[in-house]
């Protein structure tokens, strides 16, 4: 089997993505920068750990990282490299494929083994379509969006491999003078179980206490469409999802006053269930939702919280 | 004096894209544009050349027969001078190839300190294509800028939004930064600005032009269709909002999810 180069930020990540390279046939190896526990992984499925200690990659910077993801490709003969999703992974991946002349496929959505070759398949056209994209090198590079796949039960007893990472890596030319929080946090979309969205169909600021308050009967939180963190500014980034914000695959997401671009709808398309809110009948979203109501957010949404009250004291 | 180079995609309007019954879209009536995003590298372009005197912009972009309508549209905006990568040959290429080509243009250009381009495109959004210059380049990325970008001589200082939140950076040019749609808002030029950019400098380099050499994709892409929807689909009837809200709340409950 060959082996498989796995590096996320976050160990949940690279739990998720060791799973995902067993079951792809390949043999996870996993590059860890920094300190930390390396067994987590191994107790996680992976077959070796390499540990970099280069200071380089203190600031885990883009230029040092593709060096040492190159050089823990060579160290252990690999065939991929699979990384994560995030703003990370995603500006890695691209370098290092330059760096090894390897066809890079960057958010997959699926990916599998198929003659010898490993296949993938991600949004494409503005998610329009789905695009099965295959590397034609001898090395492919991927990333996964996060919670895309299920970490294996870690298995305490499992004893494997732990080296270091061999070779020089580049010092970063960027510098970081100084590293702070987001503007506002507490909202983690991507690990809530409901999402309430908010769109146009919100006459103003003040109004989104519907959405609000049905995400807090729910125990979930409210995201938006992109015209909602960026033209109106009702709600910074972090609660924007779609294609250029985030993606969150919640048990329900209750799209309120969502038309359904294309820009946001990919965005949610994981999502267990969706439920649509809206007035015009003919909204794209309905299309792609589990249950719908052609009505007013402003009454739909206290009604739901009423009912949802009643059927949760039920 | 700083030569700032922004990439330009032109990208089918994938809004008016439509699916056809096989599921394969349908591009024909979709019309070009230029990719949303890269206005907002234009836009950072053209307001560091209003705080930076001496400061000139180059839109680079490659594409086909009518690429020069896109080009224009960026002239407008504020763009000095337009190169366009156009030759027969750039009909298969992947993101990877586009990369490397664009990297030569660059190269070619000569005495360019920094490289703007979108985090992603319209229509592809690998994001690929901003890191693929600066590795091609040997020059450092500052991926993802969102706020305060400056120069100051030939440091560039920004904000860029990470996974875990915001750096400060600064880099000696020459250098590439992506940007994200929140940096800015792209400008609308005027009528004036329009009628002037016809007459803007516009060069065409071909791939031997490049000395591009054989081009050689890394990525094959068999197949593209439309995702098949598997959503129930079940419209609550309407007339009664309240008794709605609670069937939905009882279906709910029923699926297990509340």
């Amino acid at each position: 089997m060959a082996n498989a180069i796995v590096w996320a930020p976050e160990p949940r990540q690279a739990f998720e993505i060791i799973a995902k390279t067993k079951e792809l046939g390949l043999t996870p190896v996993v590059l860890h920068v920094g300190a930390g526990d390396a067994q987590a992984y191994i107790q996680h499925g992976a077959a070796k750990v390499l540990v970099a200690e280069q200071p380089n990659l203190k600031d885990i910077q883009a230029g040092p990282m593709t060096d040492a993801l190159a050089d823990a490709v060579k160290q252990v003969d690999a065939k991929a490299v699979f990384l994560s999703g995030g703003r990370r992974g995603k500006e890695i991946a691209p370098r290092l494929g330059v760096k090894l002349r390897a066809g890079v496929v960057t958010l997959a959505q699926k990916a599998r083994s198929e003659n010898g070759k490993l296949v993938f398949e991600r949004m494409f056209l503005g998610g329009k379509t789905l695009a099965t994209e295959v590397p034609q090198t001898d090395i492919a590079i991927a990333t996964f969006p996060a919670r895309l796949f299920e970490p294996l039960p870690a298995n305490p007893s499992v004893k494997g491999e732990v080296a270091k990472l061999a070779g020089d890596v580049r010092e970063s030319k960027v510098k970081v003078v100084a590293k702070k929080p987001r503007k506002e946090s507490g909202v983690n979309l991507e690990a809530a179980p409901i999402v309430v969205g908010a769109g146009r169909g919100f006459k103003s600021k003040d109004d989104l206490k519907l959405a609000f308050d049905l995400a807090a009967t729910l125990g979930g939180q409210v995201g938006c469409s992109r015209p909602l963190a960026t033209d109106l500014g009702w709600l910074t980034d972090e609660y924007w999802i779609g294609l250029s914000g985030k993606e969150v695959k919640p048990k329900v997401y209750i799209a309120a006053g969502i038309s359904g671009q294309i820009q946001h709808t990919t965005g949610i398309r994981n999502s267990k269930l969706i439920v649509a809110v809206n007035t015009n009948k003919d909204a794209p979203i309905f299309k792609m939702a589990d249950y719908g109501i052609v009505g007013d957010l402003y009454k739909v949404l206290p009604a739901l919280n009423n009912a949802v009250k009643k059927q949760k004291g039920a | 004096m700083v030569n700032i180079v922004t990439l330009v995609k032109q990208s089918p309007d994938v809004e008016a894209v439509r699916i056809g019954p096989n599921g394969a879209p349908d591009l024909s009536a979709a019309g070009l544009k230029v990719s949303d995003y890269d206005k907002n590298a234009v836009e950072a372009a053209v307001q560091l050349k209003e705080k930076n005197a001496g400061t000139k912009v180059f839109a680079l972009s490659l594409g086909g027969a009518k690429l020069e309508e896109s080009v224009k549209e960026v002239l407008a905006m504020g763009c000095d001078e337009a190169v366009m990568l156009t030759d027969a040959a750039f009909a298969h290429t992947d993101t990877a190839e586009k990369a490397r080509l664009l990297a030569l243009a660059v190269k070619k250009m000569g005495n360019v300190d920094l490289v703007i381009a979108a985090e992603e495109s319209l229509d592809s959004h690998s994001g690929q294509t901003g890191p693929r210059v600066a590795e091609e380049l040997g020059w450092p990325l500052v991926a993802y800028v969102t706020d305060n970008l400056r120069l100051e001589g030939k440091t560039l200082k920004a904000e860029r939004e990470v996974d875990e939140g915001i750096e400060e950076v600064e880099v000696a040019l020459p250098a590439v930064i992506t940007v994200l749609e929140s940096l800015n808002t792209p400008r609308l030029p005027a009528l004036m600005q329009i009628l002037q950019a016809k007459n803007k400098p516009k060069r065409t380099f071909s791939a031997a032009d490049l000395g591009a050499g054989e081009i050689k994709p890394t990525l094959a892409r068999p197949k593209s269709e439309a995702p098949k929807s598997d959503r129930k689909g079940i419209m609550l009837p309407n007339d009664n909002l309240e008794a709605a809200a609670e069937e939905l709340a009882k279906a709910l409950a029923k699926e297990g999810v509340i």
